[in-house]
This record gives structure tokens, C-alpha cells and sequence, in this order.
């Protein structure tokens, strides 16, 4: 049975009734950002992807146990962190440095090839980010690529707002201090 | 980066302003500094313009459709998911053996023991009682009748 596009809340209960089509509905809606988040926190392609699924297939099994007042998105972020920290200390390696501290960025004006630049500040940015603690880090991708409000965040990494806000102050004043240093 | 004069908003409050997650009174004065500090207004715009930054990573997908990986390895998670959650009434008779072998096995030992023990005694009592009406007492010799004592006849 397909179903036309329902909220989380519809496609949760669905789900929970044992709807399979509801679920791909969610998966649909949720893997492209659920991917790029835990990639970002385990830096390979191959484990994001792997983690991915298992973090939608431990949803799919957990869902009986999901409570209607949690948002379905909250939680299932909730399980893709879980799953990116359990990879991290399996890998015994919780913080990792992308690159090297003297790495230099070009300049945004200068030279010839637009896109090639656009790609190498990505890189670089990419790279600023893979140097910030994982906390840290983790609050910067779900506010500002994941757009979740603070209290959001706070559900998702089981903290409270206050220590959202300040943690993403310190992550983006790493960032800032980074990207003046590299010039990216 | 020079020290913030101790009247500059924190770092955080700046951070919070641009994610619009200040209440209407503490944003307003915030604002109203920043436009008049230019550390804070610097750091403002630097918060401001790594947010912007940092959107072209949304960019990133995984390059496949996993949801049609996702599902032959749903169904059997789903499948032990339900049959954890009870037993089926069905599947009862199957907790019934051990506990009803136990409860004959009680039941026949009582039995026996009654038996043995309690059947003793229903079978002697009759015999005892009647022994009264008897004219040898049991266990006794018979004293009564001289035909049991025969002499020289």
C-alpha cells in the first residue's frame, strides 16, 4: 500500500501498526540527512552509509517503545549519534584531525578557477570541522546544516539548552579562530 | 582577537542572537551594542558569515536510495520484535507439561503414601474392634472352654 506524504507523526503510527511503506516514507524523507551527519562524525563513507541503515532499522524496532510526545526526528538523530559514538570508541578514536595545522586555504578572490576554490574552502571547512571535539562538533552540524532549534539539540544529545548554547559558542569560535588562521 | 571590554555580551549571547533563540528584551540590547561595538558588531558579522559558510555542506547525499536495503532486513527484525513482545495463547499448552508431570507426581506420592499408611489402619481398626466380641483376645490364649484343655480324656 503507498501512501501519499503524511507527517512524521502518521507515518510513525503506521509504522508501528507494521506499515513497511510508511517507513520508507521516513527513511525517504530522513537518509540523505541522517547520512551526512553521522558522516561527518565518523569521516567514512562506507561506515556513514552502514550506520545509516542500522540507525533506521534499530528505529524500525524500537518504534513500539516510540512515545508520541518525542519528535520522530529528534529520536531518530538520537540513534544515528549513538551509533556514530559506539563506531568512534570501537575505533577507540573519539577525536581525530583531519588536517594538518599548517594547511593553507587560497585566498577567496584570487585565481582563476571559481569552482575549484568554492570546492577547496568546502575542504577546508570540512576539514575545520573534523578538527573540533566531538561534542562541539556534533552541535555545529545539527544547528547549522541540520537547522534544529536549541531545545531540539538539547533533546537529541540528551543535554540541556544552556549547555547547547555554550557549546556551540565555543565550537563556533574554534571555527571562526580556524578560518582566520587558514585563511579558509 | 583583543579582549572583550567586561560590558560586551558573551561570545554565547552573540551566538544565540544569530540563531534567533534570545528573548525579545535581551536580543534588542544586544543588537542595540553590537551596532555600537565594533568587536562585537566584528564578531557578529564573522558568526554570521561561518553560518552562510557552512549551508553548501547540506549538500552532501549518500548517493543511493538505502530504503530498498533497509527492507529485506526489516522484516525479520520486525517478525522477533512482535513475537517478543508475548506468547501466543496458542503456544501455552507448551509451559503446561512441567507443571502438570510435577503436579501428578505430588498428587500420585500423597496417593500412595494414604495408601500405604492410612490403608494400614482402615484395615487393622475392624479387626481390633471385633476383637473385643471375640472370646480370645487376640494375641491371648484361650482360657474359656475346657474342651481346648483336654485332660486324660
Amino acid at each position: 500500500m503507498t501512501h501519499p506524504e503524511l507527517t512524521d507523526r502518521e507515518c510513525v503510527r503506521l509504522s508501528q501498526a507494521g506499515e513497511r511503506n510508511a517507513f520508507n516514507q521516513l527513511v525517504r524523507r530522513y537518509q540523505d540527512r541522517l547520512y551526512r551527519f553521522i558522516l561527518r562524525l565518523v569521516n567514512s563513507h562506507e561506515e556513514a552509509l552502514e550506520l545509516t541503515q542500522d540507525a533506521f532499522i534499530n528505529a524500525w524496532q524500537a518504534l513500539p517503545d516510540w512515545r508520541p510526545d518525542a519528535e520522530f526526528r529528534t529520536w531518530l538523530f538520537r540513534i544515528g549519534s549513538n551509533a556514530a559514538m559506539d563506531c568512534l570508541r570501537r575505533r577507540k578514536v573519539v577525536e581525530f584531525v583531519a588536517l594538518d595545522d599548517d594547511y593553507d586555504a587560497p585566498s577567496g578572490a584570487a585565481g582563476p578557477e571559481a569552482q575549484l576554490q568554492t570546492k577547496q574552502r568546502l575542504q577546508a571547512l570540512e576539514a575545520a570541522l573534523g578538527r573540533l571535539p566531538h561534542d562541539q562538533r556534533e552541535i555545529v552540524l545539527l544547528r547549522d546544516i541540520e537547522d534544529m532549534s536549541y531545545s531540539e539539540i538539547a533533546a537529541v544529545l540528551g543535554i540541556n539548552e544552556g549547555t547547547v548554547k555554550s557549546r556551540l559558542a565555543r565550537a563556533r569560535e574554534a571555527l571562526i579562530d580556524y578560518r582566520r588562521r587558514t585563511n579558509a | 582577537m583583543r579582549p572583550k571590554p567586561p560590558d560586551c555580551p558573551r561570545t554565547a549571547q552573540l551566538s544565540a542572537l544569530i540563531d534567533d533563540e534570545l528573548p525579545v528584551r535581551p536580543r534588542q540590547e544586544i543588537e542595540r551594542h553590537a551596532a555600537a561595538c565594533p568587536l562585537c558588531g566584528a564578531m557578529l558579522r564573522e558568526l554570521t558569515d561561518l553560518r552562510v559558510a557552512l549551508q553548501p555542506l547540506r549538500e552532501t547525499r549518500p548517493g543511493i536510495d538505502i530504503s530498498p536495503l533497509i527492507g529485506p532486513r526489516l522484516a525479520p527484525r520486525a517478525r522477533r520484535s512482535r513475537a517478543q513482545t508475548g506468547t501466543p495463547w496458542w503456544r501455552g499448552w507448551q509451559l503446561l507439561p512441567p507443571g502438570l508431570a510435577a503436579a501428578g507426581v505430588l498428587a500420585a506420592g500423597v496417593y500412595l503414601g494414604a495408601l500405604v499408611a492410612g490403608g494400614a489402619t482402615v484395615a487393622a481398626t475392624p479387626l481390633t474392634t471385633m476383637a473385643v466380641f471375640d472370646p480370645i483376645p487376640p494375641g491371648g490364649i484361650c482360657v474359656g472352654f475346657q474342651s481346648c484343655y483336654s485332660r486324660g480324656k
